[in-house]
């Protein structure tokens, strides 16, 4: 199995503070991996890491073979949801085109194959039909889907979402894993969140993160994990099965 | 009515018009959508600085606030986003220090400073034909640079942080939208003055924000408020005699605010009926 992302002993430090220490995280292919963990544990600095965003003070960041910023493209993100200004006057149409800004490249106009590429990632996300809609038209949910799309026109390896679960609505929220869970079968995927209980039966592998990552490539995860990331005893919703989040939970 | 138009003066004053409506309402659409408002403020205050070196040193004071605007554009829009000062305190301490300077400067020219009262607060109707065609030029190149880089303009307003991940080199268009407001607000100056411009720049666009459903037909319909606004607040001014700057932020003022109103009223019964 190819491995889309290597971090090696990633450390970024603003200013004197650390917000990422010695974080070592490996996603294949086929990966569907949660990081949860508390505000300010460093889950948007690791995607920005990621993403060729923040430069880590020490360490190594490998995106397919190459160093990070060299794949333009191969990485997809999905912002959080205050990233943007709902009433900003434009359409669906224009909002997704935005993900081939690097392929049309400076000053030319977008081309016919960038308006192809539109509408094949409106359609996987279900809303081609709403290609001229104005964004703010749009409940939350979709609005998610449209930033989704918007990352899928580069036709990425790899999705990073960033709190992707905080402007949908709960009876949305079913739809949209199964999206993402549709996705999985062409791409890799990290999502982080803050809500433990937002990280759902979809997720493949489950890491923590508070500076440091806990990690062991599997959906398990140990309660002294969730206390030391979150400083607090935590209880975790199992049903009885020890060592479990949310696996056995009754179909939401 | 038609006799007036028979004059030089007040022609000037219609071209002087619809000349800021273009700068203001296509550049007002980027000000207002990536709220840009209180760096605008600063660049044109700055740009006092150089009305007062013009006056010192015999220049003219619009080709002096040009090169101030400019400079402002450039220090404020590379101080806020490389070092730790925020954008905040970069703007207020260059508003000021704009301000600061073209007072000393004026304080040490010889004699009076005429006309110092219209580039503070604009005089539509002595506007001369030579800045008539200087505004001119600097809406083509305002209009040209706009279009060339339509789509990262559009970007890097939408959502910058996206746009720098596909590769878009956001700052330098940051500091080229920059210069562009600096530019706009050298058009304005005679019309509203330095001290009014921002009114000019924000409300057009505010109110094409409330109804426009793209930037596109926002910049159309700001600039055609513009025009409306301009023209009307220079034949009240005419009429009544009062001060043309004033005038037009006064009537642009009242719209905003009918607009507003009649927006939100527009909401709650749309509100009401789907109850």
């Amino acid at each position: 199995m190819e491995t889309i992302v290597k971090l090696e002993n990633i450390w970024v430090r603003y200013h004197n503070v650390t917000a990422l220490e010695s974080v070592d995280l490996e996603v294949r292919e086929t990966d569907f991996v949660g990081i949860i963990g508390p505000n300010g544990g460093g889950k948007s600095t690791l995607l920005k890491v990621i993403l060729g965003l923040v430069q880590p003070s020490q360490g190594k960041v490998t995106i397919m073979g190459a160093a990070s910023g060299k794949n333009v493209g191969k990485v997809g993100y999905v912002p959080q949801y205050s990233s943007f200004d709902r009433n900003f006057p434009i359409s669906v149409e224009d909002v997704v085109l935005m993900g081939r800004l690097n392929h049309a490249g400076l000053v030319r106009r977008y081309s016919k194959q960038d308006y192809q590429a539109v509408a094949t990632a409106l359609k996987e996300v279900g809303l081609l039909d709403h290609k001229n809609r104005h964004i703010s038209e749009l409940s939350g949910g979709q609005q998610q889907r449209v930033l989704v799309a918007r990352a899928l026109t580069s036709q990425p390896k790899l999705l990073l979402l960033d709190e992707p679960m905080a402007n949908v609505d709960s009876a949305m929220q079913k739809e949209f894993y199964e999206l993402l869970s549709r996705l999985n079968e062409q791409m890799a995927i990290i999502m982080v969140s803050h809500d433990i209980s937002a990280v759902s039966t979809y997720v493949k592998q489950i890491a923590c993160l508070n500076r440091k990552l806990y990690y062991h490539g599997s959906s398990k995860i140990t309660a002294e994990d969730l206390e030391t990331v979150y400083q607090c005893p935590v209880e975790l919703i199992a049903h009885g099965v020890p060592h479990r989040v949310l696996k056995d939970h009754p179909s939401c | 009515m038609i006799e007036l138009l028979q004059y030089q003066f007040i022609q000037n004053a219609i071209l002087a018009g619809l000349l800021s409506a273009v700068a203001c309402g296509v550049i007002g659409s980027f000000v207002v959508v990536k709220r840009m408002v209180s760096i605008s403020g600063g660049i044109a205050h700055a740009s006092f600085g150089g009305i007062g070196l013009g006056y010192l040193l015999g220049f003219n004071p619009i080709t002096g606030a040009m090169t101030f605007a400019l400079g402002s554009a450039v220090i404020m829009g590379t101080v806020s986003k490389k070092t730790k000062l925020s954008a905040d305190t970069s703007i207020g301490v260059l508003w000021a220090t704009g301000m600061a300077l073209g007072v000393i400067f004026i304080s040490l020219a010889p004699g009076y400073a005429p006309d110092l009262f219209s580039y503070l607060f604009g005089n539509i109707l002595t506007v001369p034909r030579s800045d008539i065609i200087m505004m001119l030029i600097i809406d083509i190149i305002i209009l040209l640079i706009v279009f060339i880089f339509w789509k990262e303009f559009t970007a890097i307003s939408f959502d910058e942080e996206f746009a720098r991940i596909n590769k878009v080199p956001t700052f330098l268009l940051y500091l080229l939208l920059l210069c562009l407001i600096a530019l706009t607000i050298v058009v304005l100056i005679r019309a509203v003055g330095i001290v009014l411009v921002i009114a000019l720049v924000t409300i057009p666009a505010a109110i094409a924000s409330q109804f426009a459903k793209s930037l596109k037909s926002m910049m159309i319909l700001a600039v055609v408020l513009g025009a409306f606004f301009t023209l009307t607040g220079l034949w009240l001014s005419y009429e009544l005699d009062i001060a043309s700057g004033a005038t037009i932020i006064i009537v642009s003022a009242v719209v905003l605010m009918v607009s507003t109103a009649l927006v939100k009223i527009r909401e709650k019964l749309q509100h009401s009926n789907a109850a």
